[in-house]
């Protein structure tokens, strides 16, 4: 992509000059054809300010300037320097998008035959579940659940638009779909009800003494094997449709890939090479197990006070230690929302939270187990006096190695 | 049901529904578990409640889409809408999670017989 640099009208030769050489101390050099493009700029950051100014003068357009700031933001603040947008990238989640509306087109066609033909059977779970396992796949293959920085920069804006739309069909689709189950089981119940009355009969007899007859079971074998499917394919599909929702949500305008207000190159360098003393995170986390206690449900405000009051030196020597300063910001969320399903960020209780609200937002043990399990594995993991390289290196490895569905079955089991 | 536009703090209220909804849930959880008060009625109910969840998933899955890309376009943060979205939606699937979970132990009882009237 290029843009043109306009020249207001009758320009003189030394105000050309004057804007090539602001360009020129800014890191732009413009081309023969009087455009910039990725190869123009040596300095990214330095030449979106010189772009600006010559924008407030009214040299260039507006929609040029647009167009520019979006390849400085996809890729000069990723990169620090100049990176084309990829076909292969952008087709890869082109393919996506049509996944997606594939899948939800199907979702949809069963729900529609569900409704029509007031029967669900196996054929259509097996449909819904072929499905969702090839778009899965898919997911799989494109890691987009934690797409890397520099993959999403190669994404075409329009590629990310489509599976922006795709996603949002998926969901509903899937929603109506899980709806349908849901309203059969209940139709299916609420005649039995009707038909069979109650489960225990009071019976008297004829002596006027009482008898209580128990009913047996209250559903048919096929009955159950409906109801025993539709709930299997309802659960079935939840791991794809989480993963689906995050799609867009956690790479765009968040903190990673797309963040664009402060250039990395402005954040403090790490220090790779100095030790990290792992005793503040070993006591944070055992602090943190003591004081959940045994309760199967945790609340965020118990989590929020737990590390935002009780510990906070604690908590911060233990992100310092085993993430901030190793890895950054990116990596410790990353790692957090990992395992911990995505809830919360354990760092960063969400400022609209009141911890003191009274309709708490539970989130589960067993999410957060997995959450101190995995800081305390990459501390095991590492030699006694490991470099900040090392840590960050290991954290690197777990955050390829975890997955989004071993998270839903933790709080499955948590239940 | 709309997701933009609602006046007043929509996903807050769905967020409250939500854990009201996995507090039922849990309850009806530990009744399950010790084969206490599972009536066809409340399972009828409980399906009630896993609709109403899954029905308010795909607009806080657009609020969230839609923040997420127009955070893109305009190159700003993450609006606060979106994120508490993001948030709200995953708490929502959680909530699904348990339910369709309890309806899984609720059925099992029904099917053995040992529902109560």
């Amino acid at each position: 992509m290029s843009i043109r640099i306009k020249m207001g009208a009758g320009e003189s030769y030394l105000e050309n000059k004057q804007i090539e050489a602001r360009l020129d101390a800014l890191g732009i050099k413009l081309n023969p054809d009087r455009t910039i493009d990725e190869s123009s700029a040596a300095n990214l950051a330095g030449g979106l300010d010189a772009v600006k100014a010559l924008a407030q003068d009214g040299v260039i357009t507006a929609d040029a300037l647009s167009q520019l700031r979006r390849q400085v933001g996809f890729l000069g603040q990723i990169t620090g320097k100049s990176l084309p947008i990829s076909e292969k990238q952008t087709n890869a989640w082109r393919a996506l998008g049509m996944e997606l509306t594939g899948t939800a087109g199907t979702l949809t066609g069963i729900t529609a035959e569900i409704r029509r033909a007031g029967s669900i059977n196996n054929s259509q779970f097996h449909r819904a579940g072929e499905r969702l396992e090839a778009l899965e796949k898919r997911l799989g293959d494109l890691s987009v659940t934690e797409p890397s920085q520099l993959q999403l920069a190669q994404v075409a804006p329009d590629a990310l638009q489509a599976v922006a739309t795709g996603a949002k069909a998926l969901s509903a689709a899937v929603s109506e779909y899980q709806q349908t189950l849901s309203l059969f089981r209940s139709a299916m119940v609420d005649k039995l009800a009707e038909a069979h009355g109650p489960k225990y009969r009071l019976e008297t007899g004829k002596d006027g003494s009482h008898q209580i007859h128990e009913r047996p079971g209250w559903f048919t074998r096929v009955q159950i094997n409906a109801i025993g499917g539709s709930l299997l394919s309802a659960l079935e599909g939840l791991p794809t449709w989480a993963k689906v929702g995050r799609l867009l949500s956690e790479p765009i305008g968040s903190e990673s890939a797309f963040a664009r207000s402060a250039p990395a190159a402005t954040k403090p360098k790490l220090d790779l090479g100095a030790a990290v003393d792992q005793a503040p995170g070993r006591k944070a986390i055992a602090e943190i197990e003591k004081a959940l206690g045994s309760d199967p449900m945790i609340f965020p405000g118990s989590v929020g006070r737990a590390f935002e009051k009780r510990m906070p030196e604690q908590r911060q020597a233990l992100f310092r230690a085993v993430l901030d300063a190793a890895a950054g910001d990116l990596v410790a969320k990353k790692l957090v929302s990992n395992s911990y399903g995505q809830i919360h960020e354990v760092s960063q209780v969400p400022k609209h939270s009141d911890p003191n609200a009274s309709v708490p937002r539970p989130i589960f043990r067993g999410a957060l187990e997995k959450t101190l399990k995995g800081l305390a594995t990459v501390l095991d993991a590492l030699p006694a006096k490991p470099t900040a390289a090392e840590v960050e290196a290991k954290a690197s490895q777990m955050i390829d190695e975890a997955h989004y569905a071993p998270a839903i079955a933790a709080l499955y089991r948590s239940m | 049901m709309r997701a933009t536009g609602q006046s007043g703090d929509w996903v807050g209220i769905v967020d409250s529904g939500v854990g009201e909804a996995l507090e039922a849930t849990r309850h009806f959880r530990v009744q399950a578990d010790l084969r206490q008060e599972i009536t066809l009625e409340r399972l009828s109910a409980f399906e009630a409640l896993l609709r109403s969840l899954l029905a308010v998933q795909p607009p806080l899955t657009e609020v969230e889409i839609n923040g997420s890309v127009e955070a893109l376009l305009s190159e700003q943060a993450l609006s606060a809408e979106a994120h508490r979205a993001g948030e709200t939606r995953v708490s929502v699937l959680l909530a699904t999670t348990a339910i369709l979970e309890t309806l899984r132990v609720g059925y099992e009882i029904a099917m053995n017989g040992e529902v109560v009237s």
